[in-house]
């Protein structure tokens, strides 16, 4: 995207969000809204609703918690034509790419890409974070000082914001990816009271610094994340009232996963080691380790003796003892694998992970040097459904449109509907990553509709299609076809897909009939909705 | 304030663009009056239900000890538990589903739940939705499976398995296509004319397989065709019904729209999250009992007659732990509550075969033990209300007990 344009696009974006927020609309942004009313743009903000405070009960917008694993194994098989190396590789590890992208990631070659995009640190992304700074206030805030603000609902809107706008905007799109990632697997609920606010330093300080450096670090900066203290209640886990709700999914979710090598006892054991660990007015970032609620009794995790008298090194002891297992590595390997190469990833590619997860000491940039730059991830032609963010941002990467300034309010509220906002899966484990659960009619349905609304000017209101530089003079519906399949699939496509197509865009006249101006630009306004709402661009 | 389509599209500037006008399917339907077998609602309270507290066991003493904080009180202190039958309590907040009780269509079963040993939510929630506990390849849910033996009501509706939500519940997964659908409003195809039509045409033609997303795809189509022809949004609710204005009351009231339309539904699955009260149980829980009782109820009243040919059933992964923990709450448990509601449910009663709460009668050491497997009463639904059906092939790994005369 040229420069000013998308400064303009964000600075007005997100002028307009603040906007609407001080004019009490963000506590509504987050209640979401009906599918009927997502367009909605009439002049009056909605009515503001008080999002649960400390104490008091609220009511979740609705999910339905799903297993990881142990599902359907009803791999995407859709026989299409594959996609260049290259293209696999920016589908995967962005969220859509421009002709322009794809253009420079083809000149330095796969592996100098994948090395570029590992290397996030040496890609500018001031220009993003400096807008988002100037306009969220409450990114930089401290968690005393996010707890004086009068409106939680305002740090929990600029976060959601925050997020998707580095999805759309940043330049480090692989980077972006993993805190996505994290974020599902240290997965906190951004509803569950405080954590409205506390989310906010969990993402800052927890998973961005971490997301493409060592997991050990990022394990330990979460065990001691008042958010992730506060949501999994280790904040009451006391030698007087042990709570093991932590304990339990540290090992279930974490770290060894499900299926890994502990028992009931083990939980009860964790639970003591992390007796203590706790909240505070008293520090800047809320979290402390108070003695006196601490178990100081010997505690046996994973046949491993903790002895007597230990403090807050019981649960340091444990966090290392996780961060060294082989459950570990293979539970965390599998999940990248998952993410990034099928829902049903050979063993081959998951042990290689795995190993170098072991050989050095758990560094994510490693293993994903390693994932990406394997056979298996470039040879492979399994599909992964895009998830709905992976969704709607690459339908907007893609067609780089104008966004007017009310766009984030459509990407907010179609993600309600399609049940995927960032940080609002209710329970730990995390939104899912298979096929299996995110495709439905209700998801299928409203992905149309998105890419429908914004290709044919039925969403003009936020986005509009620069139908033109699409089209670049294509006038005969043959044209029109290849021209935009070109530029918005960067694939070959399926004969019988193709005559469709065509088909569609010559009404039943000749292919290669020229037509008349507003009608090529009506059937490529068509073919750019058919695209977007294909088999091909619903994978990733 | 509901807002209609006509009002939507008016708002969004999309006056021009109208829901797309496919092949559309005629109504000549009948339902399921005069057929043996419910419409079959399954209910999913996600996040462990604390059954101790929703059904009070106000007569052993224990329960008191166990819960020094969080215990209701027994009937006739003030906030006392609604007397069930002398033994067993209603929470406080629940008259609404107490009054079905005492009208006889609604059964209570207590000490139910999955002789699974997880304490974890996801494993749990998953065995149970399959109706198994080994992962023997059931990979699919207990009424998803349930519908592969059955003949349709409707010969080709595409309802026949609805799933309120974003995506499709794994208790319904089966070889019979299920519909997610979030919210009725709003569940249609939207492009500009004159386009429209064609639009819609090349996109069924994209879609020509029999992979998972061409069918659902096709499912989708068939599925904004007939709901456009029902239009089940025009019914109100009946006999003076008040549903909460909660998201889940809305899903349920849409499942009674979606009856009352008679587009072919034969079953529904239905979540209600957020029942994991690890702290702060009290001042959580009793608003929740409160709207999930109404929304019930409200269902209840609504319905109506029509409770003749429905029945609706209530499941959790499993209890919470019978004594409170440190922090106002309850950990991950085992036994639990389950409800069973409509006119063919011999209700005003409460199944159970109390485990007892003594240290030693305790599962584990901490949890109310299950001594109603889930599948029991689960299996007697679809055999008396379900119009029978191979149970062994619904629930592979069970060997079903005798009945214990829940439904007639």
């Amino acid at each position: 995207m040229a420069t000013m344009t998308r400064r303009r696009m964000m600075e007005s974006g997100l002028a307009a969000l603040v906007s609407s927020m001080s004019a009490g609309a963000g506590a509504g942004l987050a209640q979401g809204m009906n599918p009927a009313r997502l367009r909605e743009r009439s002049g009056t903000p909605p009515t503001p609703r008080v999002l649960r405070q400390p104490g008091k009960p609220g009511f979740e917008i609705g999910h339905i918690p799903m297993p990881a694993g142990f599902i359907d194994n009803a791999a995407l098989k859709l026989n299409l034509p594959p996609a260049p190396e290259i293209v696999q590789l920016l589908n995967r590890i962005s969220y859509g790419f421009l002709q322009e992208e794809l253009d420079a990631a083809e000149a330095m070659g796969y592996a100098a890409w994948v090395e570029y995009q590992l290397n996030y640190e040496d890609i500018d992304a001031s220009e993003l974070e400096d807008i988002l700074n100037e306009f969220l206030p409450t990114l930089t805030m401290s968690n005393a000082e996010l707890f004086e603000l009068e409106d939680f609902g305002q740090a929990y809107i600029e976060l959601k914001a925050a997020t998707l706008f580095r999805q759309i905007f940043s330049p480090r799109q692989l980077f972006e990816r993993m805190v996505e990632f994290w974020g599902d697997h240290f997965n906190i609920y951004h509803q569950d009271d405080v954590t409205q606010i506390l989310k906010t330093s969990d993402d800052r300080d927890v998973i961005r610094p971490n997301a493409l450096g060592s997991f050990r670090d990022m394990l330990f900066a979460s065990a001691s994340s008042a958010a992730m203290v506060y949501y999994l209640d280790n904040f009451s886990n006391t030698v007087f009232g042990p709570q093991e709700n932590y304990g339990r999914e540290l090992m279930e979710l974490h770290t060894l996963g499900v299926d890994g090598p502990y028992t009931e006892e083990d939980v009860i054991e964790v639970a003591r080691a992390f007796t203590g660990w706790t909240l505070t007015d008293e520090t800047d970032d809320l979290f402390t380790f108070y003695a006196p609620f601490h178990d100081f009794e010997e505690k046996v995790v994973l046949g491993q003796v903790i002895p007597a008298g230990g403090g807050i090194e019981d649960g340091e002891f444990v966090l290392d003892l996780l961060a060294d297992h082989e459950s570990t590595a293979n539970y965390l390997a599998k999940k990248l694998c998952i993410r990034f190469v099928a829902d049903d990833p050979p063993q081959s590619i998951i042990d290689k992970i795995a190993q170098e997860y072991l050989d050095t000491g758990g560094d994510i940039r490693e293993m994903m040097r390693t994932l990406l730059l394997s056979g298996e991830f470039r040879n492979n032609d399994a599909l992964k459904f895009k998830r709905p963010t992976d969704y709607l941002m690459s339908v907007i990467r893609t067609l780089n449109p104008n966004l007017t300034d009310a766009y984030f309010r459509l990407i907010f509220d179609f993600l309600i509907t399609l049940g995927h906002l960032p940080f609002q899966w209710p329970t730990p484990d995390g939104y899912p990553d298979d096929a299996v659960y995110w495709t439905s009619t209700n998801a299928l349905l409203n992905r149309w509709n998105f890419a429908i609304g914004a290709a044919d000017g039925g969403l003009d209101y936020f986005i509009q299609v620069r139908i033109f530089e699409l089209m670049d003079g294509a006038r005969r519906p043959i044209e029109i076809v290849d021209t935009l399949a070109e530029r918005i699939l960067h694939r070959d496509l399926a004969a019988d897909d193709r005559a469709v197509l065509l088909e569609y865009a010559s009404d039943g006249g000749s292919p290669n009939q020229w037509l008349p101006l507003a009608e090529a630009v009506r059937k490529a306004r068509g073919v750019v909705a058919l695209l977007l709402s294909s088999r091909y661009f619903q994978n990733r | 304030m509901k807002i209609t389509r006509r009002k939507f599209l008016k708002v969004s500037g999309l006056a021009a663009a109208v829901p797309l006008a496919g092949p559309r399917i005629s109504l000549a339907f009948s339902g399921n009056k005069g057929s043996d077998r419910d419409i079959l609602i399954s209910v999913y309270q996600r996040g462990a239900a604390d059954g101790l507290n929703i059904i009070v066991p106000y007569f052993d003493g224990r329960y008191y000890d166990l819960r020094p904080t969080l215990a209701v009180d027994p009937p006739g202190a003030p906030n006392g538990a609604l007397d069930l039958d002398g033994s067993y309590g209603m929470h406080p907040t629940m008259t609404a589903l107490r009054d079905i009780y005492d009208a006889g269509d609604l059964a209570v079963v207590h000490a139910a739940g999955s002789p699974h040993p997880s304490h974890s939510h996801f494993d749990a929630q998953d065995f149970m939705e399959r109706g198994i506990l080994e992962k023997i390849g059931a990979y699919t849910g207990w009424l998803g499976r349930y519908m592969e033996l059955t003949s349709p009501f409707k010969a080709d509706s595409p309802f026949r398995v609805l799933g309120m939500g974003t995506s499709v519940q794994i208790t319904i997964r089966g070889n019979v296509a299920a519909i997610a659908m979030y919210d009725i409003d709003g569940f249609d195809l939207y492009a500009q004319e004159p386009e429209a039509n064609a639009i819609r045409t090349a996109l069924q033609a994209l879609y020509p397989g029999d992979d998972l997303l061409d069918v659902s795809a096709q499912q989708t189509f068939a599925a904004v065709d007939l709901l456009a022809a029902a239009n089940p949004l025009q019914y109100a609710p009946d006999n003076g019904a008040q549903y909460p204005e909660t998201e889940f009351s809305r899903q349920l009231m849409q499942i009674g729209q979606m009856i009352k339309a008679d587009v072919g539904l034969e079953v529904a699955a239905i979540d209600f999250n957020g029942w994991d009260h690890h702290d702060g149980e009290l001042g959580i829980l009793p608003s929740m009992l409160q709207e999930f009782s109404n929304a019930l109820a409200a269902f209840n009243q609504d319905m109506g007659d029509r409770m003749n040919n429905i029945t609706l059933t209530t499941t959790t992964e499993f209890g919470r732990r019978a004594y409170e923990n440190g922090s106002v709450g309850t950990d991950h448990g085992h036994g639990g509550v389950m409800f069973a509601m409509g006119k063919n449910v011999n209700g005003g009663q409460v199944y159970v075969d109390w485990p007892g709460l003594q240290q030693q009668q305790l599962y584990e050491q901490g949890d109310l033990d299950v001594t109603t497997d889930f599948r029991l009463v689960l299996g007697e639904l679809l055999d008396k209300r379900g119009g029978g059906t191979d149970l062994n092939y619904v629930f592979p790994d069970y060997q079903m007990p005798s009945f214990l005369g829940i439904f007639s």
